[in-house]
């Protein structure tokens, strides 16, 4: 019950937030920050908790965004968008991760990065289709018969509901026998093929559930934010989520929504600085990093434990 | 007499009334700007771009200090916030959208394309002048009457640079390299069109990452396949490791392209060889001007910011500048504003002349520049056809 109180109190600041402001850019950046939130639980799944490292993630956000800004475009509805992202999406993963996922560590890691640059050059190089380097503009709104969210603080509340399904989701399958054998392959292959874990099975799963999560992010912002280019899914973007899941916590949901907001909100809060709120972003994430190496998430954690020792 | 009277009664009190109308809108219009006026301005200042950015914000920077250094308008100093577009157009839209919350009068934003289109819807909703240095040329063919564009595009450079080339300097087997971002590939398509119809075929059609530092496979292939000259599209930083690389393998071919060739930045970091004979068509810049007061304001840029002014920076200083213009004309009413600047004919800048267009682009004259040395030169301006 005392568990649930702090959940309680989280859920009823989120709500009210658009009520307290009406401020468009804050209402706009918390939008941004809950689809990187959406992202980064994807790649928990195959980094924070089966142990891969995967520079992909931002390439499967992007092709999400570009199946459903091409495919809304040239006039399908959108309520098939999110299908058939989800099935790009999965045939990519399952493409790239059927013959990679027996590597591991720095070798999985440089395919998952040459992924993204093939998805990268494509996008800027099949200009017809995606517009090329210019990218897609005028992307049609979300819209199931008729009803979509107007304006930014509905597309907020849609969002919220989205993040809220993706994380009950993710908590439900961590304690599932597939969560079980992510976490086992992730603490040692070896020993979790003993014990008769499927370990390349496992793996490949873990990657195409964060693969279809980014994928229906990637859904999501084309129809709300209605502008897509490259440069919203480059390596730099990669390197960014992968960034947001260690500093929030890597294997904790609470910490994959808390890197995601605060990595997304921190330089807008810091741009009162200059050209020098990048320095002083650099600060926050190695000082997150060093002094708590268990992300954002473990500091609450830490309080009680420090208090009692005292 | 009777119809006399009236007649000169009517026609009198018209032309007080109108006097007096007139009289009392100009007046109230300029009182009825906030003190201090805000501007906005978006603009790369980090990242890979933050060079272009950073000298676009140097024009403008400077132009609102002139201003309000001389009493600013009607007395009321200008205020320019500027916010960071990072590389991103995530990004670019986060800062737009920051930049509306302060309500500003006229929005001056990036010479990145992607930035831009992903900021004009908010821009166009807000109906708030908006004032551009993008170079893609569908920038201003997006339909949004509050967009204007006060920089040459690409779509202007894809065509005088392949008739210059074979008119001119009667080259006939051009090799075309270009940085592959929406400036570069933009222009290739463009430059490909353009050479099509001259009945020109480029031999090589090639183009590098923008994170690329080692680009002598393309230059090689445009080598091997008898090119006579390369068309050559870039920022400063890939378009001098191009011209570095070219001397290292001893490719000696004519080279023209966009103003990164002739760019101060770009000829800082090469030798006299290197730089010496190749050829840009582009946005004016400063340093090639004989005219001393140029020349001095050049200086002054250089002096103030550590960085030289550049196209760009000519180019964001003369809209501050055109703006100025129209505030004092139009007051502070942002449609009277956009209609003053669709408008806009022969209204005076440093280095040429605005004109609005039915898209609403102003600039219409580019120069033709010459490497002697290190040294720019300009051969001679040149305009759009039709201007």
């Amino acid at each position: 019950m005392k568990s649930r109180i702090p959940l309680a109190l989280c859920a009823a600041v989120v709500l009210l937030i658009p009520v307290a402001t009406h401020d468009g850019y804050v209402i706009q950046l918390l939008n941004i920050a809950i689809l990187n939130a959406i992202v980064v639980l994807g790649l928990n799944f195959a980094t924070g908790w089966t142990g891969q490292i995967n520079f992909g993630q931002a390439a499967f956000y992007g092709l999400g965004a570009y199946t459903t800004a091409i495919a809304t475009k040239a006039g399908l509805p959108w309520i098939v968008t999110p299908f058939l992202s989800v099935i790009i999406v999965m045939a990519a993963s399952l493409v790239l991760g059927l013959p990679t996922l027996r590597l591991r560590t720095y070798y999985l890691a440089m395919t998952t990065i040459g992924f993204g640059e093939i998805v990268r050059l494509i996008i800027v190089h099949w200009e017809p289709v995606t517009g090329g380097t210019s990218g897609l503009r005028a992307i049609p709104g979300i819209s199931v018969f008729g009803f979509g969210p107007q304006g930014q603080i509905q597309h907020y509340y849609l969002l919220v509901a989205a993040l809220a399904l993706a994380a009950l989701i993710a908590a439900r399958i961590r304690q599932s026998s597939l969560g079980r054998a992510m976490i086992a392959t992730k603490d040692s292959e070896i020993a979790a093929e003993q014990s008769g874990v499927d370990t390349t099975r496992t793996k490949l799963l873990a990657f195409m559930i964060g693969a279809v999560y980014a994928g229906l992010a990637g859904c999501l912002y084309a129809s709300s934010i209605r502008f897509i280019s490259p440069d919203s899914f480059s390596g730099i973007q990669a390197v960014l989520l992968m960034t947001m899941l260690i500093v929030g916590g890597m294997g904790s949901i609470t910490g994959c929504i808390i890197g995601a907001v605060a990595l997304t909100i921190l330089p807008e809060a810091l741009r009162f600085l200059g050209q020098w709120y990048l320095v002083l972003y650099g600060l926050g994430v190695i000082a997150v990093i060093v002094l708590a190496p268990g992300g954002l998430a473990s500091i609450a954690s830490l309080i009680p434990r420090r208090a009692g020792a005292r | 007499m009777f119809p006399i009277s009236v007649k000169t009664l009517m026609v009198g009190t018209a032309v007080i009334c109108l006097s007096a109308a007139f009289a009392r809108e100009s007046k109230a219009d300029v009182a009825a700007c906030p003190s201090p006026i805000p501007l906005g301005l978006t603009t790369a200042l980090t990242g890979n771009l933050a060079l272009l950015g950073t000298q676009a914000r140097n024009g403008a920077e400077f132009a609102v200090d002139e201003i309000n250094a001389n009493g600013g308008i009607a007395g009321k100093k200008l205020a320019l916030t500027t916010e960071d577009t990072g590389a991103s157009s995530t990004d670019a839209l986060n800062a737009m959208n920051r930049i509306l919350e302060g309500k500003p009068l006229v929005i001056l934003s990036s010479m990145i394309s992607p930035h831009v289109f992903a900021q004009t819807e908010s821009v166009t909703k807000s109906e708030t002048p908006f004032l551009v240095g993008a170079t893609n040329a569908k920038v201003t063919a997006q339909g949004s009457k509050w967009l204007f564009r006060t920089h040459v595009h690409d779509g202007q450079l894809a065509d005088l640079i392949p008739e210059y080339l074979v008119t001119s300097l009667h080259k006939t087997k051009p090799g075309i390299m270009v940085v592959a971002d929406d400036y570069g590939l933009g222009a290739s398509k463009g430059i490909q069109a353009a050479l099509t119809k001259l009945k020109v075929a480029p031999v090589a059609i090639t183009s590098y990452a923008p994170s690329d530092k080692d680009m002598s496979a393309q230059l090689l292939e445009i080598k091997d396949k008898g090119a006579d000259s390369v068309i050559l599209f870039g920022r400063p930083a890939d378009v001098t490791l191009v011209m570095k690389q070219m001397g290292d393998l001893g490719i000696k071919l004519v080279v023209i392209g966009n103003t990164s060739i002739v760019a101060q930045t770009t000829l800082n970091n090469l030798s006299a060889t290197e730089a010496d004979g190749n050829y840009a068509i582009g946005g004016m810049i400063p340093q090639t001007s004989t005219d001393p007061k140029i020349l001095d304001w050049a200086k002054r840029v250089q002096d103030k910011y550590k960085v030289p002014a550049d196209n760009f920076t000519v180019s964001y200083y003369d809209t501050v500048y055109m703006l100025k213009g129209i505030i004092e004309k139009a007051g502070c009413d942002k449609p009277a504003i956009r209609d003053a600047l669709a408008a806009t004919k022969d209204w005076k800048g440093m280095l040429i002349s605005y004109q609005a267009d039915a898209n609403g682009d102003l600039a219409h004259t580019l120069g033709i520049y010459r490497n002697k040395g290190k040294t720019p030169e300009l051969l001679g301006p040149i305009k759009e056809s039709g201007f």
